[in-house]
């Protein structure tokens, strides 16, 4: 028996002839990919917005007893200047050693004075090396922080407040501990945490909060190696209580603390795409439960069975791509937006990898949900077909 | 200072388990004046035992279910090892979520002693009309301090980390109700079929004498039927993996973990009933007013 396709033409008009079916399956697919385009856009966005802020050339160096909570480390400004003065493995640019001691706290902040109105937001308190020692954030509009209480404003910092991207403004000026600060400045830092952040002068952030030590040092390594010298220096020098971490470790272990959501994003898109197979092979069951007859005639006009199989999976991975290409672009148009999580925001982008897996998943439904009743509809014997008849 | 019964020093630490997707929020406290500030109610072991051994805890009944403890049971947490002596109920608060164990205990287990560091002060009120008073009182007594305090009421504090949560929460909101429109279509599709495939039946029944109202109510039946199945089915699976996977996230110290109770257990067997009726409406209508000689023909 000879392999020859039946004329896709065939499978097009034989779709036509239940529209109201196929348009349900059509809608009910694009709403599975859909879904599950948004929720894997979730989970990359939350996840990547870490290990986005971590550069594989950099280390943290934080208070050895914080582990890696970074709102419990202290690091006195003694033992910060010890280890810039002493830490081998640190890289130079310009005479210029990369380190950057930083104060990073959560902070009430108002938007107008004594309004009584507390919008939770995070700060980083930083020196300008700080821009080189995190490459990812760049300067969007005016200037950057400067001594004087001078903040500059993530992109994302105003869906972290829960307020409306333009509620704040270049030159207004924002309320926190108990100080007002000069919007100076915008920075966007792609994917990363920093964006939902408001970065300030170090030293004015320690003077309004009346503390004495940074939270944390973040350093640039002179090469991967670099960071056994700094991680050798903290652990020999135990009167600093220092602990080094690189900084993807420190991230990703931050990062583990939303797995469980993450985790049930997974469930969540594995059931919705389970529904979608189902829906995919009731609307193939039916095609195929009336069409013996069809099939019969196909049978005498020479098709094989395979032919007969291979054109019923084109049919349903129509329907099935045409639901998936449609749920892609409502996805693509809607995606874009941010959302905010506890420790801090992210924008919630639809990018090309996660379209192409939401469109090859409508595929995966047609093809399986094509498949057996296929197979059930070439299983009848070529006498059965003729009878059929 | 005026109207404050108790105050509570406390250390917090959220450390996740063998498994990452479990994390134990432990709260250091002071064993002597916990019972006096908390109202909770010891349902197994002894408070005696828990206060006069450093490296012991009390936990709350739900993290004792979550984590298949027993009382006795010697936990390493992430590098912070105690034996639970006691186990308590707070009337199914935030605070079942936790492990107690002693202030000076979790300083020294994590190194932070040496300040005599806690995380937070709990105080005490003798009248909780004076809380917003008594708050803005102590931040003004430590406004000069080198620590200066952030006192709120504990309903306020937690609520705010919750609204942290709240975007996640309405994305999650939006998801699900995509989810039941595509469950919606899967349900008008089946019926759809089954009835189709059933059109010499329905005329046969006409035939016999049943009112169009009678096979629109044959057919709804069905589709109730079938979600009634699947309804059951889905309720309490997602009913079984939400309370068995011991999945929750970390709010400001506490563990809210994610529990599926009884009432969401019957709020989704609902959705699904209804999902089954009105899925099933619209292929019934259709079915309900085929006519009986275009119905025998068609399958003759």
């Amino acid at each position: 028996m000879f392999f020859r396709l039946i004329p896709f033409r065939y499978n097009l008009r034989s779709l036509g002839r239940r529209r109201l079916r196929t348009m349900l399956t059509v809608v009910g697919i694009s709403l599975v990919v859909f879904v599950c385009i948004l929720m894997l856009s979730f989970s990359r966005g939350i996840k990547s917005s870490f290990s986005n802020t971590a550069s594989s050339q950099n280390a943290i160096i934080v208070n050895a007893n914080a582990f890696t909570d970074l709102t419990l480390s202290r690091v006195p400004k003694g033992v910060a200047d010890n280890f810039a003065a002493s830490a081998n493995g640190i890289k130079e640019e310009h005479g210029q050693r990369l380190i950057s001691p930083e104060v990073h706290l959560g902070s009430n902040i108002e938007l107008s004075k004594d309004s009584g109105q507390f919008l939770f937001g995070v700060v980083r308190g930083v020196r300008p090396i700080a821009f080189r020692v995190h490459p990812q954030v760049g300067i969007t509009k005016g200037r950057e922080p400067a001594p004087g209480r001078k903040v500059i404003v993530g992109r994302l910092a105003a869906t972290k407040l829960g307020i409306a991207d333009d509620a704040i403004a270049l030159g207004s000026t924002l309320y926190f501990e108990g100080d007002a600060w000069e919007v100076v400045g915008f920075f966007d830092a792609p994917g990363t945490a920093f964006e939902s952040e408001i970065w300030c002068d170090v030293d004015d952030l320690i003077v309004s909060t009346k503390r004495e030590e940074y939270s944390a040092i973040s350093v640039v390594l002179e090469s991967p190696e670099g960071f056994e010298d700094v991680d050798y220096f903290c652990k020999s020098r135990l009167n600093l209580e220092l602990q080094a971490w690189k900084e993807s470790v420190f991230y990703s272990r931050l990062a583990e603390t939303l797995d469980p959501m993450i985790y049930l994003v997974g469930i969540m898109v594995v059931m919705v795409t389970g529904g979608g197979i189902l829906a995919g092979m009731n609307t193939m069951y039916a095609a195929v439960l009336g069409r013996f007859q069809e099939f019969g005639i196909l049978r005498l006009m020479g098709f094989s069975r395979l032919s007969i199989l291979t054109g019923l999976c084109c049919e349903s991975m129509l329907i099935a791509g045409t639901g998936g290409m449609l749920g892609a672009i409502f996805a693509e148009m809607i995606g874009g937006f941010s959302l905010r999580f506890p420790m801090g925001a992210f924008s919630l982008t639809v990018e090309l990898e996660i379209l192409l897996i939401g469109i090859l998943q409508a595929l995966f439904i047609g093809l399986a949900g094509g498949l057996l009743p296929g197979i059930r509809s070439i299983r009848m014997s070529q006498v059965d077909s003729i009878r059929a008849l | 200072m005026d109207h404050v019964r108790a105050v509570m020093p406390t250390l917090i630490k959220l450390n996740s388990c063998a498994t990452n997707l479990d994390m134990v929020g432990i709260h250091g406290v002071d064993p002597s004046v916990l019972r006096s500030f908390r109202d909770f109610r010891l349902v197994a072991g002894s408070y005696d035992a828990f206060q006069a051994e450093t490296g012991s805890a009390l936990v709350g009944r739900e993290l004792m279910e979550r984590r298949g403890w027993t009382v006795g049971d010697a936990v390493d947490i992430n590098r912070i090892n105690f034996t639970i002596r006691g186990v308590f109920e707070d009337g199914g608060t935030t605070y079942e979520s936790l492990a107690l164990v002693h202030l000076t205990f979790l300083q020294q287990a994590t190194g932070i002693g040496r300040d005599s560091w806690a995380t937070q002060l709990y105080v005490r009120v003798d009248d909780s009309e004076k809380l917003d008073s008594v708050a803005a009182r102590i931040d003004e007594v430590f406004d000069t301090d080198v620590f200066q305090t952030d006192t709120k009421p504990e309903s306020a504090f937690l609520a705010r980390g919750l609204e942290e949560f709240r975007d996640i929460a309405e994305f999650s909101q939006l998801l699900g109700y995509i989810t039941a429109l595509l469950t919606l279509i899967l349900v008008a599709n089946t019926i759809y079929m089954a009835t189709q495939d059933r059109v010499k039946e329905i005329a046969i029944l006409r035939t016999l004498g049943f009112m169009p109202e009678r096979v629109l109510l044959l057919v709804v039946l069905e589709s109730l039927t079938l979600s009634f199945i699947g309804g059951l089915l889905g309720a309490a699976g997602g009913y079984w993996i939400v309370n068995s996977g011991n999945y929750g996230v970390g709010i400001e110290g506490y563990q809210v973990a994610f529990v599926a109770e009884v009432h969401v257990f019957l709020f989704s067997f609902a959705v699904a009933i209804l999902l089954g009726f009105l899925g099933g409406l619209l292929p019934a209508i259709a079915a309900s007013r085929l006519q009986i000689v275009s119905g025998l023909r068609r399958v003759a």
